[in-house]
């Protein structure tokens, strides 16, 4: 090998995670505001049928991750905004890019929010959002400054406590039958509106092709993604379905799902209040979750606007960020309302959009790149 | 046929080294031969002088040449031949320089001699089992250390001189076929680029090593023990010994290195792995343990079950100052206390210990001004922060940077706190070493010697984590 492609190689290795780092972003992003507010929005139109709707809404980000594997595969070292950009043109490949800055803003306002209004509930008696900014603004920029590779290795530093967590709140949680209501007892038309109307809360793989570029390729190591989606997947499938079996019903705009699968199990009330994992286990999930998405609204912003520098991309997160915090999603029923009726419309961009430009890119061009980069941290 | 007046020429270098008054010079003469010999009094061995140098010059019976004094007069096996230029140097190295007058070149000899203290078990790192012995401030009695444990000509050791007036000696060893010899460059070019005053230890290079050398945290390894040295040397570390300095520097580092112990390598390794949790217990006891605290305090102490509440709320409604103040006093009260046991004689010492433990704690809680949880907190972390001894600066900052996020914005900030500090700690590489492997990136090879520890048997590689040419330990 010359000198000048090991540079290259090295200069691009700087950036890049490696699919393990990358498996266990999609481990992280299978939580995504799906286990606090949502088990008890979904209740409203599908009871203990909600538990479905979270399986099939799974289903559809296995589908992304499988294409954008298969995108992967094929085109190693290429972003997608390259792949894209090539077959639709550059005003497209940044049209829809334009609207995916807008979906992870959104993405990072909802997640903001929800937590927020769970530790207010959980931890702070009183506490004002613009606190909770001060704690996640630093994180969160700093996250977008120092780029990918710290975000991922610091993932990778926590996974397994974080996992050790999850195994805990779901094992140490007191399941009570007698409250469960038994499964099939809504209507389909209620079932597919709750899951139309929550379509927004997943979908989140598809921030894996934002960064296809800065994952490092190994031939045959793909079960690496689907490996720690499955263990993210089954971890939120087992809180939820705990959730509804401990909860015979629940009210609407139940925010402490996580948490109080935990604080209903009376078998450790000695050792204290142990829904303290569940809380930790939701500020490292919330961080991290908001570091991924920040990422993501970086590099859309560096494709979008491609003269600017990285710091252009953070202040104005910060400030949309800002705004949407303080004038629009300010109070859990605007939340919940944009959630169910404005939201599901910004999915068709993950669920829809991004598998065509998939598939018009994958059978149009058949041959690809197949540059390979070597084993780097 | 002389080139030089001997008189003149010790005259002339008597003034390059200023008239100092320990420069000595005798003048022999024997037929009709003038042989001048010019030394530093306090760095030579006046008894070796006499019997080697001074003794067999006036003995022999022959002509003084150079080669005659290299081969037939003087016996020391440092004797060379050298230059003019060369000359101030050697004297001040502890050499004799012989003028005879006959060549242009002088012939220096080393009877270097100057008070040192023999190897003795460094106060920082004792050990229950294991060598005892510790690294000097001598240079040469450091290298004969590592030596002893390599009867092998693959150690490297590499001289160098750093500091305009103190010419300190430095001294880069490594193994040949382990060490990653672009690391060695690395290192000895990074050396050669010092341009200071002087190097009195060997701190004075650690932030020129680091490759951020404003970080708060060290990206240098170092110990006081060849054992130690000799360990990391063969996982294909860089040593760097610095004269007049004890501590020994090592390169490339991982902060693991700091929770792993001598004594864990000389214990049973199951033992070993329960003694290395304990000590991340004690650095995350340290780190948040009083900032977590005073978050429970302010915020969230509705988490705490309702007995302990009880018992702290019983014991803190009467103290004046809001929680943070207090636990603020009590950080700074241990701190005083630290720095003056530091520094005071150890009589002293002990009872500044207590009059601080016993007087002015148990004074403080009686009269009302602090509470025992927040003693008790505060002790438990400083007590903590010694199980990882090397690491102390780090902890004693994150320690109140901690307590200040806890105190303000409760455990959410603490948590986002440790989440940028592994962000950024994750930032630092050291000489191609990321600073938090093997955890992240994962190297699972390592982690046979991370926080557990397997058996020796079963480390057969070297550690990955970091750049070495031959991976394999044993077969």
């Amino acid at each position: 090998m010359n000198t000048k492609l090991k540079k290259g190689i090295n200069k691009i290795s700087e950036k890049t995670i490696s699919i393990r780092q990358a498996g266990i972003m999609l481990f992280f992003l299978s939580f995504s505001n799906k286990i606090l507010l949502l088990p008890s929005m979904l209740y409203n139109y599908a009871k203990t049928d909600s538990f479905f709707i979270y399986l099939i809404l799974f289903l559809l980000d296995i589908f992304l991750l499988f294409v954008f594997v298969f995108l992967k595969k094929r085109y190693i070292n290429k972003s997608f905004f390259d792949i894209f950009s090539k077959k639709f043109g550059i005003f497209i490949a940044k049209t829809i890019y334009f609207l995916f800055l807008i979906y992870f803003l959104t993405k990072i306002v909802l997640l903001f929010n929800v937590s927020f209004f769970y530790f207010r509930d959980q931890i702070y008696k009183s506490i004002s959002p613009y606190i909770y900014l001060i704690c996640i603004i630093p994180v969160l920029n700093h996250a977008m400054l120092i780029g990918l590779r710290p975000v991922g290795r610091s993932m990778e530093f926590f996974y397994n406590i974080i996992l050790f967590a999850v195994v805990l709140c779901v094992g140490i949680s007191f399941v009570n039958l007698n409250n469960f209501e038994g499964f099939f007892i809504t209507k389909i038309s209620d079932f597919s509106l709750g899951l139309f109307k929550h379509l927004f809360c997943f979908g989140d793989y598809v921030c894996m092709f934002f960064i296809m570029d800065k994952i490092q390729f190994k031939k045959n190591k793909e079960k690496i993604y689907f490996i720690y989606s499955a263990i993210g997947i089954l971890s939120v499938l087992a809180i939820v379905l705990m959730f509804y079996l401990i909860y015979g019903s629940t009210a609407f705009l139940h925010v402490n799902a996580i948490s109080d699968i935990i604080n209903f199990s009376n078998n450790y009330g000695e050792i204290g209040r142990l829904d303290i994992i569940s809380m930790l286990l939701v500020m490292f999930l919330t961080y991290f979750q908001l570091n991924i998405y920040g990422n993501c609204f970086s590099e859309c912003f560096s494709k979008v606007f491609n003269k600017l520098s990285t710091v252009y991309s953070v202040v104005s997160l910060d400030l949309a960020f800002l705004f949407c915090v303080i004038f629009i999603f300010n109070s859990l029923q605007t939340i919940s309302f944009s959630l169910r009726n404005i939201f599901p419309y910004l999915s068709i961009l993950s669920f829809v959009c991004i598998p065509i430009i998939s598939f018009v890119c994958l059978l149009s061009d058949k041959k690809g790149e197949k540059n390979r980069y070597e084993k780097n941290f | 046929m002389f080139f030089y007046c001997v008189e003149e020429e010790i005259k002339e270098i008597k003034k390059q080294l200023n008239d100092s008054f320990d420069v000595e010079s005798r003048i022999i003469v024997k037929n009709n031969q003038k042989i001048g010999l010019i030394y530093l009094k306090s760095m030579t061995d006046g008894k070796v002088f006499s019997e080697s140098i001074y003794k067999v010059i006036n003995e022999f019976d022959g002509e003084l040449t150079n080669e005659n004094l290299l081969n037939k007069v003087i016996i020391s096996n440092d004797v060379a031949e050298i230059n003019k230029e060369e000359v101030v140097q050697k004297i001040l190295d502890g050499c004799v320089i012989v003028l005879t007058g006959l060549s242009e070149k002088f012939v220096s000899s080393e009877i270097q001699k100057y008070p040192q203290r023999t190897p003795s078990e460094p106060p920082t790192t004792p050990v229950i089992n294991g060598p005892r012995e510790g690294f000097t401030e001598d240079i040469k009695t450091n290298i004969t250390l590592l030596r002893r444990r390599f009867y092998s000509k693959d150690l490297v050791l590499t001289n160098l001189s750093v500091g305009r007036y103190t010419k300190t000696k430095i001294v880069v060893a490594y193994i040949n076929g382990i060490a990653d010899k672009r690391i060695v460059r690395k290192i000895i070019s990074r050396l050669k680029r010092i341009d200071v005053d002087g190097i009195i230890d060997s701190y004075y290079i650690l932030e020129c090593l680091q490759e951020r050398p404003h970080s708060l945290f060290k990206q240098v390894g170092f110990n006081e023990k060849p054992d130690v040295i000799s360990a990391k040397m063969l996982e294909g570390r860089v040593a760097i010994i610095v004269d007049n300095s004890p501590i020994v520097l090592t390169l490339p580092f991982v902060i693991i290195e700091d929770i792993q112990n001598s004594n864990d390598y000389y214990a049973n390794h199951y033992y070993a792995g329960y003694l290395r949790i304990i000590r991340i217990i004690g650095l995350l006891m340290a780190v948040f343990g009083p900032g977590l605290f005073l978050s429970l305090r302010l915020y969230h102490y509705y988490i705490l079950p309702l007995k302990y509440l009880i018992t702290i709320s019983d014991t803190t409604q009467n103290i004046p100052f809001t929680p943070f103040i207090e636990i603020l006093f009590v950080s700074l009260l241990f701190q005083i206390l630290y720095e003056v046991s530091l520094r005071l004689p150890s009589y002293l010492g002990l009872a500044t210990s207590v009059v601080g433990a016993l007087i002015l704690g148990d004074t403080g809680v009686k009269a009302g001004l602090i509470s025992p949880p927040t003693v008790i907190i505060v002790a438990l972390a400083k007590i903590a922060q010694y199980t990882v001894p090397e690491q102390n600066y780090q902890i004693t900052i994150l320690q109140f940077l901690f307590l200040i996020l806890g105190g303000a914005l409760g455990i959410f900030s603490i948590v986002g706190g440790m989440i940028y500090l592994v962000q950024y700690l994750t930032t630092i590489d050291s000489y191609t070493a990321p600073y938090l492997a093997p955890f992240s990136p994962k190297v699972d090879s390592d982690l046979k010697d991370a926080i557990f520890k397997t058996s020796f048997t079963n480390m057969k590689q070297r550690p990955q984590s970091f750049s070495n040419v031959n991976k394999d330990r044993m077969e």
